[in-house]
């Protein structure tokens, strides 16, 4: 906890100094942390939030926010449930101090409430943003984006209209590994990309106790199709966003398909798909997704000419580990016709270590909590009271490709984006 | 415009042993370099997963484990590589010993006994504990037992040398007659000669101002190895020598590197770290016991200044 509070108060200090060097036009969200003002604590610089959607996510988030409270001059003042076990949860992890609302809308109508945090289930995400927008609030909502792309649409153009932040809950976007990793393959380390693979396997049927079997659709919400897409959002939103930064680019198509071949329990949403993603220079992104096999787990895998990566796990591999200058010489030589002596390092034995051939870690410093960096983010571009660059673009591109991914799934063909979705 | 060879070139190289492993062949049919190189990375990583000591289901890992409470009865390669190792240590007067491992890993590592361990001269009573005379091996159930529960084998100053080996044979059975086979540039082997001449000549740089070649050996059918406190140890392995003397206890620090040249791969690998920490007297008896073709000291004394000592003391008798 304490290191973690070191590292990332290292992280934002470096951020704000302008010490990430390339990582400033690879994540140039991360300006966000350069503005002294962000941790002001004058009063009138207080940043008031209130909570929509206290379930699984938002009581995570509801916890650091409180954290918050000690350290970012920021207040929890309202949250909100339409589920009244959940409400009373959250009102209890403020002790009391925020009050509870069983309709967002009531909650939005609080006069000096800046900003909200949404983590309701997908079909809510739209709604609540604009109305939130609307009323003039800054907008942090959880991934995926929305449930359609003419939702995700319409949140863009109204944050754009009322000049207010939107920010999705992408967490990656503010990992030390992943920030450190696009730097490296932005610098030419991987060599040329050409394909990123990414998967997530589960063995389980993604259920949650129910207190009352008449709660199933509420609470299960993620597995019928009026509430979520299933994997591509809850999931794969994820890794293709992640596979967009990388790249730098957006896809230019999508194929897809998906079944139900395992949990046969009147699920509406896949248990398996598999969908590949292309961009305009032909690179590939391949991404599938299952639930009944945990085995491989979950990974991204960057694959360049040069070398590879594995996200998740931090871990870089070279394709080719230096060649030795003596050995490139022979080669030189025997093709050359002559006859020279071949160079030796005339090193000696190294004791046996263990793993040495097991890839070298991305980022050393890892201890960042990426899920509470992003609401640091969030509530310094409140108080900075600008858009932050790029963030809502990721959002928006990683939340579109993801639909238009599940519509590939559903009409089995391939999809492209039509223009006028082009932000 | 240079007139190229027609001579065809088959190479590869992997990661293996914790260090680069390079292979280099010419003037054979491309699908049986193909199976050759298929069963010399198979071979390799056999070797490296049955004898790594940081590998769990390694057989060494296993005996670690188990000898010093019963006796375990392991398979005869590896009782044989055990034993060859004992054999070593006496060969050597005890200066290769596979069981001084430990003492000599990084301190940064994960594994590594701790910095405040390493620099400390160890008592004669942890010395008397130590060494290869100390593992009981009984022939007739090629059984492995520990003296005492200090003890532990690490094979990863023979390990390069005995896959050298191995590699050597899958290409007499292949009849590949020719190759230059290297373990990050420290342990070579070859086999035949270079194309363009009559031997594989194998240049050793300065140490600490890479460069120029300062001595050639030829090698023809047979092996070269490196120990040496050259720079880039020194940079990994801070100020002390990497290289553990059993006896004394310290590390061998001087700015100095061994290399010798004989035919098998093991034996180079021994010699050249037993030689790396012995002193006069030792070095003489130990160069005794074995047949090398070149075993050489080079000293530096500065960035530039160096004098090469050969102890040749017998050529191929
Ligand atoms: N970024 C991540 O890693 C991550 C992880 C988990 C979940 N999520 C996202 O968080 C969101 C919520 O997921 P969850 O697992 O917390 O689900 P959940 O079912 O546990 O929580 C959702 C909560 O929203 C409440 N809710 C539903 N409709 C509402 C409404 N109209 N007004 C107010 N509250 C309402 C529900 O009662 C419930 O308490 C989803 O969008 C999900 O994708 C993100």
């Amino acid at each position: 906890m304490q290191d973690q509070d070191n590292s990332r108060r290292d992280f934002i200090k470096a951020a704000g100094v302008g010490g990430l060097g390339l990582v400033a036009l690879s994540s140039p969200w991360l300006k966000v942390f350069g503005d002294n003002k962000a941790n002001s604590k004058a009063a009138s610089d207080k940043v008031r939030i209130g909570m929509i959607g206290v379930g699984s996510r938002g009581s995570y988030h509801l916890n650091y926010l409180k954290q918050m409270e000690q350290t970012d001059n920021i207040e929890v003042i309202g949250v909100c449930d339409n589920y009244q076990p959940h409400l009373n949860d959250a009102i209890n992890i403020t002790k009391g101090t925020a009050k509870g609302y069983l309709d967002y809308r009531k909650l939005l109508e609080v006069k000096d409430l800046d900003g909200v945090v949404i983590a309701t289930p997908l079909h809510m995400h739209a709604q609540i943003t604009i109305d939130a927008l609307k009323a003039g609030k800054h907008v942090f909502c959880e991934k995926a984006m929305a449930k359609t792309i003419e939702e995700c649409k319409l949140m863009v153009d109204t944050a754009r209209e009322k000049g207010k932040i939107l920010q999705i809950g992408h967490q990656r976007l503010f990992k030390p590994t992943y920030i450190k990793a696009i730097e490296y393959i932005r610098s030419g380390k991987l060599g040329k990309v050409t394909q990123i693979r990414a998967y997530w396997h589960r063995n389980n049927d993604w259920r949650r106790p129910l207190p009352s079997p008449e709660l199933e659709r509420q609470i299960n919400w993620r597995l019928y199709r009026e509430y979520s897409c299933g994997l591509m959002t809850e999931l794969a939103s994820h890794h293709i966003q992640v596979a967009n930064w990388v790249l730098g680019k957006t896809p230019v198509s999508v194929m897809g398909t998906g079944s139900i071949n395992y949990w046969k329990d009147g699920r509406e949403v896949e248990d398996n798909i598999a969908v590949i993603y292309s961009y305009a220079d032909g690179t590939q992104f391949v991404y599938d997704s299952m639930t009944s096999n945990k085995f491989y787990g979950l990974e991204q895998q960057i694959l360049g000419d040069k070398g590879t990566m594995e996200l998740e796990t931090n871990k870089m591999y070279s394709e080719n580990p230096p060649q030795p200058a003596g050995i490139l010489q022979l080669v030189n030589d025997i093709e050359h016709g002559i006859f020279d002596s071949i160079t030796v390092a005339g090193a000696s034995w190294v004791p046996e270590t263990a793993a040495k051939n097991k890839g070298e870690m991305i980022c050393l410093d890892d201890k960042i909590d990426e899920g509470k960096l992003q609401l640091i983010g969030l509530v310094n571009a409140i108080r900075q009271n600008k858009p932050v660059p790029q963030l809502m673009e990721q959002g928006y591109y990683s939340g579109l490709w993801t639909l238009l991914g599940q519509q590939a799934i559903d009409e089995k063909r391939i999809i492209t984006l039509p223009k006028e979705y082009i932000i | 415009m240079e007139a190229q060879s027609a001579i065809a070139i088959q190479y590869f190289h992997c990661s293996s042993m914790g260090t680069r492993f390079d292979f280099l062949t010419y003037g054979i049919d491309e699908e049986l370099f193909n199976t050759v190189q298929q069963q010399i990375k198979q071979e390799l990583e056999r070797i490296e997963s049955k004898f790594s000591r940081f590998a769990p289901h390694s057989e060494v890992y296993r005996i670690n484990n188990l000898a010093f409470s019963k006796e375990v009865i392991t398979d005869e390669e590896t009782f044989e590589l055990i034993n060859l190792c004992k054999i070593y240590y006496l060969k050597t007067n005890s200066l290769f010993d596979i069981t001084v491992g430990k003492k000599t890993e990084l301190p940064f590592h994960s594994q590594a006994i701790t910095i405040q361990e390493c620099s400390n001269t160890p008592s004669h009573f942890e010395n008397s504990l130590l060494g290869a005379d100390k593992i009981i091996t009984v022939p007739s159930k090629t059984a492995i037992r520990f003296a005492n529960p200090y003890l532990s084998i690490d094979l990863g100053g023979i390990g390069k040398g005995y896959a050298l080996e191995k590699i050597k044979n899958i290409c007499l059975q292949y009849q590949i007659t020719n190759a230059f086979i290297s373990f990050g540039e420290s342990s070579i082997t070859t086999l035949g000669r270079h194309p363009h001449g009559d031997h594989w000549p194998i240049g050793i740089q300065h140490a600490f101002n890479p460069g120029p070649t300062i001595y050639t050996c030829k090698l023809n059918n047979s092996s070269i190895s490196t120990s040496g406190n050259s720079l880039n140890n020194k940079t990994k392995f801070g100020d002390r020598g990497h290289i553990y003397h059993p006896k004394t206890g310290t590390f061998e620090n001087t700015p100095k590197s061994v290399s010798v040249v004989c035919q098998s791969a093991i034996e180079a690998e021994v010699l050249s770290t037993a030689l790396f920490i012995a002193n006069e007297d030792e070095r003489e008896k130990t160069l005794d016991q074995f047949s090398v073709n070149e075993a050489l000291q080079v000293n530096y004394d500065s960035f530039n200044n160096y004098t090469i000592i050969n102890y040749n003391t017998k050529v191929n008798p």
